[in-house]
């Protein structure tokens, strides 16, 4: 029985392993383009000046993130540069301050705390934080929780004092509302919608 | 015994320490669900869990090292070459992750910039430990790597299972490499952070445990070396056939294109069915034998290996796995259910069942039995499956409160948290943590002992080793 | 998918291989005792999995691919168990006479 033979089954390790790879080989160059900033479903970092929404696109049959008119954050335009180097802090500051270790990010993560995915659109910053913090705009209201998550909970579960900077702070928010803009095949699903409980 | 096997047991020592220290931090973010003011502002959630993890991932490491320190002269019948930077590398590893574990408790963050990438944390789940501690990480795999290589060019003989496991080291160092860098990009971050996450886990480490399965395998029933090498060629061509592009159940939601659904979906959905071979596997090998071994705990442990395979990888990772459902359960309690379950049934079980294999050598014991390891195998695996049997609870709960019908805001996410099935879900979660914490307390004592405490069978002219 | 459906069918999913394992333990239990009733209990799980795939297939609102998906894997798990077993046999006899 040539299957009983030890080679035949080698043969086919490799052979399986090979295709595999070539094949993700294939996949992982193409996704690569499409994840890039600037490629089909990762905004440019410049998104942070426009105004981002999540809404329900009855053709692909889920939510989807739409771009919208000009939305500048803290109140100021940010050139390309200078919005690259922004979530460059910003991704420095959720890998220093270990945010994936109680967050998911798209999901991944820990599962202490929320999921961060949409976090920009939460309407609990304008309901909760803006007046809790007394700020005019939800980026100031973001900045202000960030630095002093341990003044302004929601419930028993609270944020920890990270000790996060100003300039960290502002960082994390242009990063959230650029992660916002995302495309992400409808995660997280009914963002903000309620279901019926059938 | 080889050098090496003592170098092996030294290993197993740390591993089963570090065990400890995962269940003390797993049992303290435990807690913290259930009290959250615990140690708050002092040592978070963030951290206990970070902990839990990093330990996790290195036992298990150490763990496949010792085993294959242990086994690596028998099968070619020679001490190991290199074995003394091979020691000298095991005190550094130890002495790193000492280090490393401070660090994440006393110092825990640092400010937004590169250095703190290199000196305090990485702040990447599983892969947390600053660069500094990264690069040692790397260094030691590659003299584990060279022992291993060195041994067999010297020993001018490769046997199949070393053949595959020389293989499958080599993306096994080169996977830990993605450990390094910091994209800005969240989504390139993470595609490439799965690849290490996946790749290691259900690929290489698969591959590695399934070498050392059929070591232990030939040892325990004395099975033909023919047999267990055949086997394991199937297991690596069913293994990677559908766990390399099943990668792309990793990549639904992350930003990555809609065809990774469709393959992610599908290669998952094929992923139960080599485990159930596994199953019959295991079946028969333990019937032929009729069960008769002379090491029953080695033989128990490897069965328990085998089903907690099955549940935790097919059965719950089938529940879930299918993007339709993953909308809903992904990144909820339902993932942690199914995290805890398969890496205990895909690797901890084979770690302690090798460990005592060793043991019975090293003691030179003529049978491992008694009673003693009924108690630590009971309640290890009674805790596990109670805990999972929680969570499972609570993900359920999560799914349906925060996601089908909250709205996945910040507001459905504390109301899901709040439910009472959710809560109750995580309480016994904890209830059942202390039992497994129970189990460790007394494997480790068993570990410790046996063989050491009379009456034992002893091999004829053999006194009880003294450590 | 409305949530109830959703629960109910990730449930129904794990039963799937859930019953898949109980074919295949009941089956090797039957082989080994050499034990008919356990060999017809093996093929009453795998026809209660075949069941709970028809469910899914009819009742769920999965899209038709994964549908398809599901109804052609409950076929590949009926083979599992008797081709591993007897593969397991010939190998074990073939090392045996070599």
């Amino acid at each position: 029985m040539y299957a009983a033979h030890p080679n035949f089954w080698r043969a086919g390790a490799i052979s399986s392993t090979a295709v595999m790879l070539v094949v993700l080989a294939f996949l992982t160059v193409d996704s690569l383009a499409v994840i890039s900033p600037g490629g089909a479903n990762v905004p440019p970092y410049s998104v942070i000046n426009k105004q981002v929404r999540y809404e329900y696109d009855h053709a692909a049959g889920r939510d989807r993130p739409v771009i919208g008119a000009d939305e500048p954050i803290f109140g100021r335009v940010y050139s390309d540069e200078e919005a690259a180097a922004l979530m460059r802090k910003g991704k420095l500051t959720l890998q220093t301050r270990n945010c994936m270790n109680c967050h998911t990010f798209f999901g991944n993560g820990a599962y202490y705390a929320p999921d961060l995915t949409k976090a920009w659109l939460d309407p609990a910053w304008q309901q909760m934080w803006m007046p809790m913090t007394q700020s005019d705009t939800r980026e100031k209201a973001m900045v202000a929780f960030l630095m002093n998550p341990d003044k302004f909970p929601t419930w028993e579960r609270m944020m920890p004092n990270l000790k996060i900077s100003r300039e960290e702070a502002e960082a994390v928010t242009a990063y959230l509302k650029w992660m916002s803009a995302v495309e992400t095949n409808g995660f997280p699903i009914h963002f903000g919608h309620i279901q019926p409980n059938k | 015994m080889y050098r090496s096997q003592q170098l092996a047991l030294k290993y197993f020592t740390a591993a089963m320490v570090l065990f400890g220290i995962m269940v003390a931090a797993g049992l303290l973010g435990a807690s913290q669900y259930v009290q959250p003011g615990l140690l708050f502002n002092k040592l978070d959630f963030n951290v206990s869990k970070m902990l839990h993890i990093d330990t996790m991932v290195i036992w298990l490491l150490m763990g496949f090292m010792g085993a294959v320190y242990w086994f690596l002269p028998g099968e070619l019948g020679r001490e190991v070459e290199g074995i003394a930077l091979a020691e000298f590398m095991f005190w550094i590893f130890c002495a790193a992750v000492g280090v490393v574990a401070l660090v994440f408790i006393v110092v825990q963050y640092g400010p937004a910039n590169e250095s703190s990438l290199w000196l305090i944390n990485q702040g990447r789940k599983y892969v947390e430990a600053p660069r500094w501690a990264a690069a040692g990480v790397t260094l030691i795999v590659l003299v584990f790597v060279y022992n291993v290589v060195a041994t067999a060019i010297k020993a001018r003989k490769v046997t199949g299972i070393l053949g595959v496991m020389m293989v499958d080291l080599v993306p096994l160092a080169g996977l830990y490499l993605i450990a390094f860098p910091s994209i800005t990009n969240m989504s390139q971050d993470l595609y490439w952070w799965w690849w290490l996450v996946h790749l290691w886990v259900e690929a290489t480490w698969e591959i590695l445990i399934g070498c050392i399965m059929a070591l232990a395998l030939m040892q325990l029933f004395g099975t033909s070396r023919r047999i267990v090498e055949t086997w394991l060629y199937i297991e690596v061509a069913l293994v990677l056939g559908t766990g390399i592009l099943g990668l792309g159940h990793h990549y639904f939601w992350i930003g990555t294109p809609s065809y990774w659904l469709a393959i992610g979906g599908f290669f998952s959905a094929l992923e139960p069915l080599p485990l159930l071979g596994m199953v019959v596997h295991a079946v028969y090998d333990a019937g032929i034998h009729h069960m008769k071994t002379t090491n029953k705990p080695a033989f128990w442990w490897m069965m328990a290996e085998a089903f907690g395979n099955f549940l935790g990888a097919g059965v719950w990772g089938f529940m879930m796995t299918l993007p339709q459902i993953n909308l809903f359960t992904h990144g909820t309690q339902w993932t942690v259910s199914h995290g805890h379950f398969a890496f205990w049934g895909a690797y901890s079980c084979g770690v302690i069942s090798v460990i005592y294999l060793a043991l019975q050598k090293a003691r030179s014991l003529e049978e491992m039995n008694g009673a003693a390891w009924r108690w630590p195998f009971a309640l290890l695996n009674l805790g596990m499956v109670g805990m999972v049997g929680a969570l499972l609870v609570s993900g359920i709960a999560q799914a349906f409160f925060e996601r089908a019908i909250g709205g996945s805001t910040l507001q459905a996410f504390i109301d899901a948290q709040s439910n009472p099935w959710f809560v109750q879900g995580i309480v016994m979660r904890l209830a059942f943590g202390l039992v497994f914490a129970a189990g460790y307390v007394l494997l480790m004592y068993d570990l410790l002992t046996v063989g050491r405490r009379a009456p034992y069978a002893l091999k004829p002219g053999m006194a009880p080793r003294q450590a | 998918m409305i949530p109830r459906e959703m629960v109910i069918t990730s449930l129904a999913l794990g039963g799937f291989v859930l019953l898949a394992g109980c074919y295949g333990l009941l089956y090797c239990a039957g082989r080994l005792r050499d034990n008919r009733a356990l060999i017809y209990g093996a093929y009453a799980a795998y026809a209660a999995q075949v069941l709970v795939a028809l469910g899914i297939a009819s009742l769920s609102s999965l899209g038709g691919w994964w549908k398809l998906l599901i109804a052609a894997s409950a076929l590949a798990y009926l083979p599992i168990p008797p081709v591993t077993w007897r593969y397991l046999e010939n190998l074990h006899q073939a090392t045996e006479h070599s």
